[in-house]
């Protein structure tokens, strides 16, 4: 049989007819490359930008005054550490948001899942989440100035105050997703509410949680930066702030450089925990 | 796969022939009526089901899609509150889940982060009535018994439909009910896992030996498997007959290509056939 067929086309030619192709369309491909030629392809990509913005500003097409230039991001860097100013403002940045991540973190969990479990507890509070978390709260930076003052404080409840919504809607929408069936069968096991909540209710709320986490992270460090920008011009957010005033673009960009590998470290380091928590899901 | 399992744990079983078919599970004009929300017609789903089941006896219910039958069951199970008529369970009124039955449900719902093992514990570990160490012992038991051994450790995604089911029969089976409750637990597998598990469990039914029902739509299934077959009419549903299966307890699927077989089936196809829709 499949000789046969293989040799059709060859009789075809034979008799002097033309063999014509069957019509064919351009069908959607799978557009894919492989993960080394994108890391290098972006690579490629950063660095060039890079040439490009030293050479234009070395050759006065850009006033370095106003963008700046790779290497005065670099000697702005130097003359910072030189100075004694990176290091101290490296970790009195790093308090903050170890202090209002914290505070986040372990408020969102619970507050996140009391919300999520007692249906009373989210008739109450759930209002109060919602008018917050909708309202623009960098509105509130004079109150809070106010209230707790300009130092670390104030700054540590401009932190929470960003941070924790992203954990507590996360983490209550997680609880509150128990699966139907798994509930069923949770109840013809006998179990009882406080069962449920912690073999099955906050189990399956894991990945919500991970999702929630990484969420709040991110905007924690968003509020770190608000907090030393408006209450106290303290660390690494004080340093951009303040060079931004003085026009000495190499160290504000050099601090907002810092910002941008701390944010990356933290997302790959928490999408590496996401997926490990992962693994027993389908699929 | 032969290991008998202790079952006299927290009930007396009858011994002789009589006190098999002494009812033990006794469901008595049961009704079951879904409220839809405002405006909408309240819907009746069991009107009126009695049924008897025997200690040791292995009924199935059968019915058209819809007809309720699951509805009963899960109010058997007292997963489900039911609006009159009473069920009780040697003797005492069911209301709400009861330490003496044990559902294996359709889907198996296992915890996806539980392994099969701990996924069979889990009921026993909620009643809070065994040491670590029996619980151990019983799972190990009912993991030769279903056919799990070697995959004690994986985890549910790992495992395919037919072995999650098994899983599913096992956590049911370990806490040693005195009625256990199966809703179509066959019905979402492929033909073959599906007769396979069949087999299997015909010939553990002699082990098992408790009050079992057993909900399908699958007429022959319900004829291998069970010693009498109770066949509920369309929605609002009740039981309109019921046909003893006197094959001997021991089955084969040689059994199942015998005329007597056939003829049972056809009977029951006729009288599912025969009912109007109301």
């Amino acid at each position: 049989m499949l000789t046969k067929d293989a040799g059709a086309p060859a009789q075809l030619t034979e008799r002097g007819k033309k063999v014509v192709d069957a019509p064919r369309r351009r069908v959607a491909q799978a557009r894919e490359i492989s993960s080394g030629k994108s890391l290098l392809l972006g690579l490629l990509g950063i660095v060039s930008v890079l040439l490009v913005w030293e050479v234009a500003s070395r050759q006065g097409w850009i006033n370095p005054l106003v963008l700046s230039s790779p290497s005065g991001i670099w000697e702005g860097g130097r003359d910072l550490i030189e100075q004694g100013v990176l290091g101290p403002a490296l970790l009195s940045t790093a308090r903050l948001f170890a202090l209002g991540m914290g505070i986040s973190l372990a408020g969102g969990l619970l507050l996140g899942v009391i919300i999520g479990w007692y249906p009373i507890a989210n008739a109450v509070l759930d209002p109060w989440v919602s008018i917050l978390y909708a309202s623009p709260r960098i509105a509130f930076i004079p109150l809070i100035a106010v209230w707790f003052g300009p130092g670390l404080t104030g700054q540590i409840v401009i932190v929470v105050l960003i941070a924790i919504f992203p954990v507590v809607i996360n983490v209550a929408a997680g609880v509150r997703a128990v699966d139907r069936d798994m509930f069923k069968m949770a109840r013809s096991s006998l179990a009882t509410n406080r069962d449920v909540l912690l073999t099955v209710a906050l189990p399956g709320a894991v990945p919500a949680v991970a999702s929630g986490v990484r969420q709040g992270v991110m905007q924690g460090l968003l509020g770190v930066v608000v907090a030393e920008y408006f209450l106290g011009n303290t660390g690494v957010g004080g340093i951009i702030f303040q060079a931004g005033l003085t026009l000495r673009t190499g160290q504000a960009l050099l601090g907002a450089f810092v910002f941008a590998v701390a944010a990356l470290l933290a997302t790959s380091l928490l999408k590496a925990i996401e997926k490990r928590l992962d693994k027993w899901r389908t699929s | 796969m032969a290991h008998v399992m202790n079952v006299e744990a927290h009930v007396v079983q009858p011994s002789d022939e009589q006190a098999k078919h002494a009812p033990f599970l006794v469901a008595d004009q049961v009704h079951k009526v879904y409220k839809k929300g405002r405006g909408k017609e309240p819907l009746t789903v069991v009107d009126g089901a009695s049924m008897e089941v025997g200690a040791r006896e292995f009924v199935a219910l059968i019915g058209p899609s819809g007809c309720g039958k699951s509805t009963l069951l899960s109010c058997l199970a007292g997963l489900t509150d039911f609006d009159e008529g009473n069920i009780t369970l040697g003797g005492r009124s069911v209301r709400g889940p009861s330490v003496e039955s044990a559902m294996v449900f359709q889907h198996a719902s296992l915890l996806p982060w539980r392994s099969v093992e701990a996924n069979i514990s889990y009921s026993l570990e909620l009643r809070r009535t065994h040491s670590k160490a029996e619980i151990r012992d019983k799972v190990t038991q009912v993991v030769a018994l279903v056919g799990l051994g070697g995959f004690e450790n994986h985890f549910p995604h790992e495992i395919s439909g037919g072995m999650q089911q098994r899983v599913n029969l096992a956590r049911a089976l370990v806490v040693e009910p005195s009625l256990l409750l199966m809703d179509e637990p066959f019905g979402a597998l492929d033909a073959l896992t599906k007769e396979q598990l069949q087999d299997e469990l015909s010939s553990l039914v002699g082990e098992i030996d408790r009050a079992t029902v057993f909900v399908t739509h699958d007429i022959r299934e319900a004829v291998y498997l069970a010693d009498r077959v109770l066949v509920m009419s369309p929605r609002p549903g009740h039981v309109i007959h019921e046909a003893r299966i006197d094959f001997p307890r021991t089955r084969t699927r040689e059994m199942t290509e015998t005329p007597e077989f056939e003829a049972i089936v056809a009977d029951l196809r006729k009288l599912l056939r025969k009912e109007p829709h109301t």
